[in-house]
């Protein structure tokens, strides 16, 4: 029994060289971790693809802190006839074995988006290493030259477009869509995916002799443009890109994005502005804090027709004039100049989708759940019929509270 | 007496419980859903209605043969010669099904995980195991799945739960659009795999109470068929039918959807653990009574001398069965739940069914009842 014992031991022991793997073995310092992957189309090449990983320093691990503006993530980029091929050429470069399993995003350029985006899907979805989870974010522009923009916030590009992501998730217009959503808006018949738009833009600081002149323009690029050429750029996401299949269809801007939203029923955050029933030449500002959509399609005699209910609920969250809008009469005008303006913002977002053929919304979807015999009959055709389907839209909303105070506080001189 | 070990009604329950769920959540979702579409859940959750029909022949089988396992009474029943062919037909389905489980799991090792390893590692290894398992018996197996089937079941649960804010029930819609012919179709697939109980036949001897087996059958069925049915609700709401039909393993990329705060990701691992235990029960249970089977069959004394010859034919089988992946997935859609029910789960259960029947009926011949064992 003891000698037993002792053999057994011998053999865990043994054990112990082979749990860490033979041919799949994994050492720590030997990864390069890539922290985003930027995928372009370069087109009329036969290499078209170009692959840009985001690799995190070494160095830089486990000393974030006091980096002193130090770069922590490192560039490598690679061209191929396909995503796998460009990344094997990155690898060329890399003195580490690519670790894809810590990149959660994926940033695609406008042109490979107008050129479809099943490649990247695919690969996303056949390498075990890539997650379903990672965001999927579409460039304006090359997403290389999005990931070289210089952070700002943070200590890299990353952890910027990360914290963006973060932030987007309350304020909703920009709602960043993982990849395992999209995939199925794209497989879903009668439903169209969207996701959202990342540009490097100048700054509001930047912009503002533009707004006040034509001749800021002139005066970058002439004499005085020592400004201009180092003009700071920075990240933001700037609106959604709807997709048709899975070609890049339009972008829809932040209002429209908000009205496309208010359509698919998605709880939106956000704030929006109202003619001050008192004074029309002030403005009103609202909340918006909850939302509830409800789509019904009709069919009658053979014609399709949906009908959107909104019902939004938010507060008063300032007002410029001096007007007493705590009332029950003011407070019902608000309401109904809120759910105009919520109304118009749907408007516009239906008719731009219908511009780009693209039911993003998911209008196709719903009437195949409630009608499944209507829909298979034009289930072929819908984009064509998607765009003349009338749309009914009734908004209800409601103002909820006031804020801290109720009206405004009166200054002696202009109280009346 | 081949097996000196004596198992409880639980324990029974649970080993039928892990032998039919290991596999069946890995593989089957993404088959039905390929087949049901919307109605993916449906086809899951009727399954089983297969299996009862099984479970009911077995256990009366098992009635009418107290103390004898399948490979004994199908010669009981059958006379020498057809009844040794019977249960040798017994032996090679027993081990072509544990063959497919460690392929599936040497597959799914390295097309997710260890993409340089050969998978004869994996097979290897594991099979290395289950045949310790064997050579220590019935009572041990069963002991090591108490504790395997907390480890499994947790960590299902835990997927599911975490996976919870991803679900958008909508794409459960619409309800039957596509009649029933395709779900029937497709509760065909589960079946095959919720056939698994057959193994009850061969175990049903070494209960500590037989009298109990249908109930331990039937407990196992539904446990394993609810888990099932709340898995393919998850898949089709995360992924939608369309989708779904097109993944290998939906339940490790199902897995990969969750991210809850940046913090709680990457559950693949999880998968693995509960796809690696239920794998090593399952084997375990399907190498045990291939070799029983055959020690049984040859009259032999003990288990011991079939054991490693029958784990090299395993081992070998598990690899040169399937060319590649493609190969697999199709032979397990659209060969196994013809082949497996018609013969094993279904033909030759009716057939020692109706042969005890004519032979009591017509010719008078009393089977094992008399010996009134406790």
């Amino acid at each position: 029994m003891k000698r037993r014992n002792c053999i057994l031991a011998a053999l865990l022991a043994c054990s112990l060289i082979f749990t860490s793997g033979c041919w799949d073995q994994v050492e720590i310092e030997d990864l390069a971790i890539v922290r985003a992957i930027a995928i372009d189309y370069l087109p009329g090449r036969r290499a078209p693809y170009l692959v840009t990983l985001a690799i995190k320093r070494p160095a830089a691990m486990g000393q974030q802190e006091g980096g002193g503006g130090g770069e922590q993530v490192v560039f490598y980029a690679g061209v191929g006839a396909s995503i796998a091929l460009a990344i094997e050429q990155a690898a060329t470069h890399i003195p580490r074995r690519i670790f894809l399993t810590h990149n959660d995003l994926v940033i695609v350029g406008e042109q490979l988006a107008k050129h479809g985006l099943l490649p990247v899907l695919d690969f996303v979805v056949r390498n075990p290493d890539m997650r379903l989870s990672a965001f999927l974010l579409i460039a304006k522009g090359t997403g290389q030259e999005l990931l070289h923009t210089a952070e700002r916030l943070e200590g890299s590009i990353t952890e910027e477009i990360h914290g963006l992501i973060d932030q987007a998730e309350d304020a909703a217009e920009t709602q960043p869509v993982p990849i395992f959503r999209f995939l199925r808006k794209i497989t879903t018949p009668g439903e169209e995916a969207y996701t959202v738009v990342i540009q490097a833009s100048p700054l509001p600081k930047d912009k503002l002799p533009a707004a006040n002149g034509e001749g800021a323009q002139a005066g970058e690029g002439g004499g005085n443009g020592g400004g201009g050429a180092k003009q700071e750029k920075s990240l933001a996401l700037a609106g959604m890109a709807v997709f048709r299949s899975d070609r890049l269809a339009g972008i829809l801007n932040h209002s429209e994005a908000r009205g496309k939203l208010w359509l698919a029923g998605m709880t939106t955050r956000g704030i929006m502005a109202v003619d001050d029933p008192v004074h029309p030449e002030e403005t009103v500002t609202l909340s918006l804090t909850r939302s509830q959509t409800k789509i019904t399609p009709s069919v009658q005699a053979g014609r399709i027709s949906f009908r959107v209910e909104v019902e939004a609920e938010g507060d008063l969250i300032s007002q410029s004039s001096q007007a007493d809008l705590s009332t029950a009469e003011m407070i019902e005008k608000l309401n109904s100049a809120k759910a105009g303006a919520i109304k118009v913002e749907m408007e516009k977002a239906l008719q731009k989708m219908r511009q780009l053929e693209t039911d993003v919304v998911g209008f196709g979807a719903i009437l195949k759940r409630r009608e499944p015999k209507i829909f298979r009959e034009v289930a072929d055709r819908w984009p064509e019929i998607f765009v003349e389907v009338p749309v009914e839209i009734l908004v209800k909303a409601n103002i909820r509270r006031t804020g801290l105070q109720a009206k405004p506080a009166q200054p002696l001189s202009t109280a009346k | 007496m081949l097996e000196k070990g004596r198992i409880s009604p639980r324990q029974t329950g649970q080993l039928l419980f892990i032998t039919t769920i290991a596999t069946v959540i890995f593989f089957a979702p993404s088959l039905i859903a390929s087949l049901a579409g919307h109605d993916a859940w449906l086809a899951a959750l009727l399954g089983p209605m297969f299996t009862l029909i099984t479970l009911l022949l077995i256990t009366w089988l098992g009635r009418k043969h107290p103390g004898q396992t399948i490979f004994q009474y199908s010669e009981t029943i059958l006379g020498k010669w057809l009844g040794k062919a019977v249960a040798l037909l017994y032996v090679w389905g027993f081990l072509h099904i544990g063959a497919m489980a460690v392929r599936e799991f040497g597959d799914f090792m390295t097309t997710s995980f260890m993409s340089h390893t050969p998978i004869s590692v994996f097979n290897f290894s594991m099979l290395l195991l289950c045949a310790w398992s064997v050579l220590v018996g019935l009572e041990v197996i069963a002991r090591m799945n108490e504790f395997i089937i907390i480890l499994i079941v947790s960590f299902l649960l835990l997927i599911l739960f975490f996976s919870l804010p991803n679900w958008e029930l909508d794409y459960l819609l619409p309800f039957f659009a596509r009649g029933p012919l395709p779900v029937l179709q497709a509760a065909l697939i589960p079946a095959a795999w919720h056939g698994n109980i057959i193994v009850l036949a061969v175990i049903l001897p070494f209960m500590t109470r037989p009298t109990r087996a249908f109930l331990a059958g039937t407990a196992a069925i539904f446990a394993s068929t609810t888990l099932l049915t709340i898995g393919v609700v998850g898949m089709t709401a995360i992924f939608g039918p369309e989708l779904s039909s097109s993944f290998l393993f939906p339940l490790h990329l199902f897995a990969q959807t969750i991210n809850i705060g940046q913090i709680i990701t990457r559950f693949e691992s999880v998968v693995m653990t509960t796809w690696m235990a239920g794998i090593f029960i399952k084997t375990s249970v399907f190498y045990y009574c291939a070799a029983l089977g055959l020690a049984q069959v040859l009259n032999l004394k003990e288990v011991r001398p079939v054991v490693l010859p029958l784990g090299i034919i395993l081992g070998t089988l598990s690899i040169s069965l399937f060319q590649d992946v493609t190969m697999l997935g199709n032979f397990l859609k659209e060969t196994r739940p013809y082949y497996t029910i018609s013969l094993y789960f279904l033909g030759l259960p009716l057939l020692l069914f109706a042969v005890t029947l004519i032979r009591e009926k017509i010719f008078g011949v009393c089977f094992g009842e008399q010996t009134n064992e406790a």
